[in-house]
């Protein structure tokens, strides 16, 4: 196991920030931990790596309880704080090269590392800029350059794609992917769900400083009893119809989303042609009409009863 | 300890880049100095100016006036006087019984009054005028430097030594988790505070001795200000002030949370003012608080580095520099100490 | 109003700047007045310390002990010169002398004889290097059949003469308008260094802002803006200005009226006016808060160095005034130390001032123009 938390729990005075959490990790997997701003995602992590204290609970990395003084387990992290947090006077070069050489002694491959962490986040033609002349993706990039110049075991990722343009976004994720391949098991916090779903093996949603579930996008998506959603727009429609639609086979739930009906079904057969014939037999006119299948949005959504993301 | 001397470099690259360097322990000393040269180079080459005395037309004493080398004599009404009083033309009117009219007191007017004086007091002595000899100097000067204005520089020189504040107060908020993100690097890195803390306050010493350095160069070539006559234990004082600052930057860095930018106007603020207290901007302040609360001058740290630098080079007495090292020793102990507390936690109860 | 609200709001949270120099202008306000003034009134020769140490314990000697005793206060010291400049670094002894065992002899001779140290810090030190001076040639003057008649010197030197002060027609009070300059002087570096800082800063929060702005409202509008936040400025200008002036009424409200109190308002108020539209021109220079925190310092400082402000105009070189002219401050310094009789009398004073103000309107409108273009 490289991590392994064990009912953690953290308090700011009247204020539980994590409450009895809990969260293991094996070798070798993209671990995303997802939840709403504030569940407690950041607080986790900065518990896991002894930055912050807790109230009670174990936690172990590779197998050893980690402590402030754990400079051995230490040399094998790496993370990539939120906040993009290099030193301003220095250039990119120096900044990795700073970072790096707080691991590792020796020059040459110190050297080496450096070189393909550059190439790594692709900041090749920027090496004598300073962070304040590079963009904000550009600044991500660094950002995580030196955190993993090192070739750490374990990677720590927190929100590394917040305000970053879609290029970069891409950019970032595909790295994560590689650094996984190359050996590197990943945390990864994130409140986007796009992202947790293309990238991690598992996932895990916290709420309120708990954990709601965790499992492979699949398990945790099988987990909740909508199977499908039916987006439909009409041009006509009266609320009498609307009730009746309510009362078709199936259909668990139908809620009114601005102009859009949301309708959702409990199993996954027959149920748009159901629909389309309840509208030929009424005689409406719909705008919109397309099928839906479970996102980790409604996963959260079923077990919270509010969105994710608002 | 190729460690310490990597993160020596690298911290000290970002400070000297950094351009609020350059300007508080650069430029701005040197600006200094400069304003402080100009305005008080008039004083300290001052040539004496003939003082403006009226004196009333009728007047007896008209012909012992042109004769004294000194006075400039205007012979004008007492009307005209007050007038010309008012707007500062002359400094003193001289009636036909000698009495003397002036509008304030002064370094002029109390020229004329001892002239006046004089003259009174050698017609009451009942001798033959020709055998006052007044110029004659009895006394044996031992003041061996006339130069008073230079301890204004001493104040300077010792403000200036106090700037490795601002190093400390970087050097705690990088390694702080709870201060900077880049702290939150450090913490999770296989790195010793203690030994962060090392490199970058050698960083900081030796770069504010070299912008101490230049500040003194700058003096002594530029503005040939003759400052130091002992050398070796200015020095001492100078590196104390050093180390003051570092302990004074790492107490005020890691004892609250506000932004580095506002711990750095707390640092201007205290050191500019410690050294108003020293007579930086006005020697007369320093005189009339040694006068009044002669304590302040023992306790102020810029004060200590001030008086001793002049008591040092000026008067030329060492034997008595230890009092002023024991105290600035004991600030630095004192802050770091206090330093040492907030530092030594290693994880944080929030960030 | 939202904008110049939000301004307001911003400004005010520089409290620190604000408290910071005000604090420390009442600071020096208040050490300056506690003293000073008694010695001024008498028009005396300030007593001072003396250390006295006696090698010849002749009748010359001793006279001139008790001459000076008259006039100052005699402190015990030692022979020995570490001892006797630390005490007069302390001011413990403002002045220390050693009468040699040959005294008289060498009076006699006309030879330098008393050995003399003195504060080089207070220049008043020099009197009684003059008392001894005079004391001796006039008992030299006496001196016949190898005698000195020196209850007669003593006699003479009683002598003095009155002193009366020159009545100003506005009756204002000399020593408590001494006062009064000292803290308007002081008030010109107070003005520049909070203006430039506060102002400054408020602007630069604003900038990004403002660029939101000019993208989204009409021109119209966008006029409507600029006026709120030139409204803005100038009620934290006035507001600032009015605590200082307000701190002088606080310490001396009571003499008021011995003073031209009105001219001290008028000057400060038409300061604040240049000052302002010195800031102004600063704001369309830059707004990097790096470059206006140095420029809040070294104008604010430089400008109060060669004006006259830390040291009086009258000892300022000659080169250095000239300089000093190109800034306002030297006028508002000017008008602070002059005595008049009506306002009339600062009209130069002040309508450079004003010239000075708009001078760095026009060049920061020429500034805001260039910005634009590009």
């Amino acid at each position: 196991m490289v991590v392994k938390v064990n009912k953690l729990v953290k308090r700011y005075k009247d204020l539980i920030a994590l409450d009895h959490f809990n969260m293991e990790v094996k070798e070798g997997e993209i671990l995303g931990l997802l939840g709403p701003n504030g569940c407690g995602k950041t607080t986790a992590i900065n518990c896991i790596l002894s930055l912050l204290n807790f109230d009670k609970g174990e936690i172990q990395i590779f197998d050893q309880k980690m402590t402030p003084n754990s400079y051995e387990i230490k040399k094998q992290i790496g993370i990539v704080p939120q906040e993009v947090s290099v030193f301003d006077n220095l250039t990119v070069k120096e900044n990795i090269d700073y970072f790096c050489g707080l691991y590792i002694e020796d020059k040459h491959l110190r050297k080496q590392y450096v070189d393909e962490a550059i190439n790594f986040v692709g900041l090749k033609d920027y090496l004598k800029f300073y962070p304040s002349s590079l963009s904000g993706g550009l600044k991500r990039r660094l950002n995580i350059g030196c955190g993993i110049a090192h070739k750490p075991r374990l990677i720590f990722l927190d929100e590394p794609t917040v305000a970053v343009d879609a290029q970069s976004r891409n950019f970032i994720l595909d790295g994560i992917k590689r650094l996984n391949k190359e050996g590197s098991t990943i945390i990864y916090t994130t409140h986007y769900l796009e992202e947790a779903e293309m990238i991690c093996n598992r996932i895990i949603i916290m709420d309120k400083g708990k954990n709601l579930v965790s499992g492979t996008n699949e398990e945790l998506k099988s987990m909740i009893t909508t199977t499908e959603k039916i987006v439909a727009g009409f041009s006509d429609i009266d609320e009498e119809k609307v009730e009746q639609m309510r009362k078709l086979p199936h259909v668990i739930d139908l809620v009114k989303r601005e102009e859009d009906y949301i309708i959702k079904f409990e199993n996954g057969i027959n149920n748009l042609s159901n629909l389309l014939e309840f509208i030929k037999d009424n005689q409406l006119t719909y705008t919109k009409l397309y099928s839906q299948l479970p996102t980790l949005n409604d996963v959260f959504l079923e077990l919270t009863g509010k969105e994710l993301r608002d | 300890m190729s460690r310490l001397i990597r993160n020596c470099i690298y911290l000290g690259k970002n400070t000297l880049r950094d351009k609020t360097f350059f300007f508080w322990s650069i430029l701005y000393p040197i600006l200094m100095a400069i304003f402080f040269y100009t305005a008080f180079s008039g004083i300290v080459n001052q040539e004496f100016e003939p003082v403006d005395l009226g004196v009333s037309p009728d007047s007896y004493f008209v012909s012992i006036f042109e004769e004294i080398e000194i006075l400039n004599v205007h012979e004008i009404t007492e009307e005209e006087a007050n007038e010309k009083l008012l707007s500062d033309e002359i400094y003193g009117y001289v009636d036909n019984d000698l009495n003397l009219t002036v509008k304030e007191s002064g370094l002029n007017q109390t020229i004329i009054k001892q002239i006046l004086d004089q003259i009174v007091q050698v017609g009451g002595l009942n001798v033959p005028v020709e055998q006052v000899d007044m110029m004659v100097d009895y006394t044996i000067s031992n003041n061996q430097n006339a130069d008073t204005l230079i301890i204004i520089f001493y104040t300077l020189i010792a403000m200036v030594s106090t700037y490795g504040v601002f190093t400390g107060i970087e050097t705690v908020s990088l390694i702080q988790a709870n201060l900077s993100e880049i702290g939150k690097r450090m913490n999770i890195a296989p790195l010793r505070k203690s030994d962060f803390i090392i490199s970058g306050l050698v960083g900081g010493f030796i770069m504010n001795v070299i912008s101490n350095t230049l500040l003194l160069l700058f003096m002594h070539f530029i503005l040939k200000l003759n400052l130091f006559t002992e050398f070796k234990y200015s020095m001492l004082f100078i590196l104390l002030g050093n180390l003051f600052g570092l302990s004074l930057g790492m107490m005020i860095g890691s004892s609250n949370k506000k932004s580095t930018n506002v711990k750095t106007l707390i640092a201007v603020a205290v050191t500019l003012f410690l050294s108003f207290l020293s007579g930086m901007m006005s020697p007369d302040i320093k005189i009339i608080l040694d006068e009044k609360i002669p304590i302040l001058a023992k306790v102020n740290p810029i004060s200590v580095i001030t008086d001793n630098l002049y008591k040092i080079n000026l008067l030329g007495i060492t034997d008595d520099i230890y009092e002023g090292l024991g105290a600035i020793s004991i600030y630095i102990i004192v802050l770091n100490l206090i330093s040492y507390g907030f530092l030594r936690r290693k994880s944080y109860d929030s960030i | 109003m939202t904008v110049y609200k939000y301004f307001i709001k911003i400004a005010l949270r520089n409290k620190g700047i604000i408290l910071g120099y005000t604090i420390m202008l009442l600071v020096f306000a208040l050490i300056y007045g506690g003293t000073g003034s008694e010695k001024i009134v008498n028009f005396e020769e300030t007593r001072l310390n003396i250390g006295v140490i006696n090698h010849s314990n002749g009748e010359l000697s001793n006279t001139l002990v008790e001459y000076l005793g008259k006039n100052n206060n005699i402190v015990g010291t030692k022979e020995d010169e570490d001892f006797i400049k630390n005490q007069i670094f302390l001011q413990a002894a403002n002045a220390v002398i050693i009468i040699p065992e040959d005294f008289e002899e060498k009076v006699i001779n006309k030879e330098q004889s008393i050995e003399i140290f003195r504060d080089d810090r207070k220049v008043e030190t020099y009197q009684t290097q003059n008392q001894i001076n005079k004391f001796i040639s006039f008992a030299n003057a006496t001196y016949g059949k190898g005698d000195f008649d020196l209850s007669n010197v003593i006699n003479a030197l009683d002598n003095s003469v009155d002193v009366n002060f020159v009545k100003t027609s506005n009756g204002a009070n000399q020593d408590i308008n001494r006062w009064f300059k000292f803290y308007y002087n002081f008030v010109s570096y107070v003005i520049l260094a909070i203006y430039i800082a506060v102002i400054g800063f408020v602007m630069n929060d604003f900038t990004h802002m403002e660029i939101e702005n000019r993208r989204k409202v009409s021109s119209k509008k966008f006029l409507n803006y600029n006026q709120e936040i030139y409204l803005g400025q100038m009620s934290i200008a006035i507001f600032i200005t009015s605590i200082l002036i307000l701190g002088s009424v606080i310490i001396r409200g009571s003499q008021l009226s011995e003073v031209h109190f009105s001219k001290y308002v008028l000057n400060t108020l038409v300061f604040s006016f240049s000052a302002l539209c010195l800031v102004f021109l600063i704001n369309n220079i830059t707004n990097n808060k790096f470059f206006i925190t140095g420029m809040s310092t070294i104008l604010s400082l430089g400008t109060s160095f060669i004006s006259g402000v830390m040291v009086p105009q009258e000892f300022l070189g000659e080169r250095v005034l000239k300089i000093a002219k190109f800034f306002p401050t030297y006028y508002f310094v000017a008008i602070n130390n002059k005595d008049i009789v009506s306002l009339l009398d600062v009209r130069y004073e002040i309508f450079m001032q004003l010239l000075f103000g708009l001078g760095f309107l026009l060049i920061g409108l020429y500034f805001s123009k260039v910005k634009q273009k590009s």
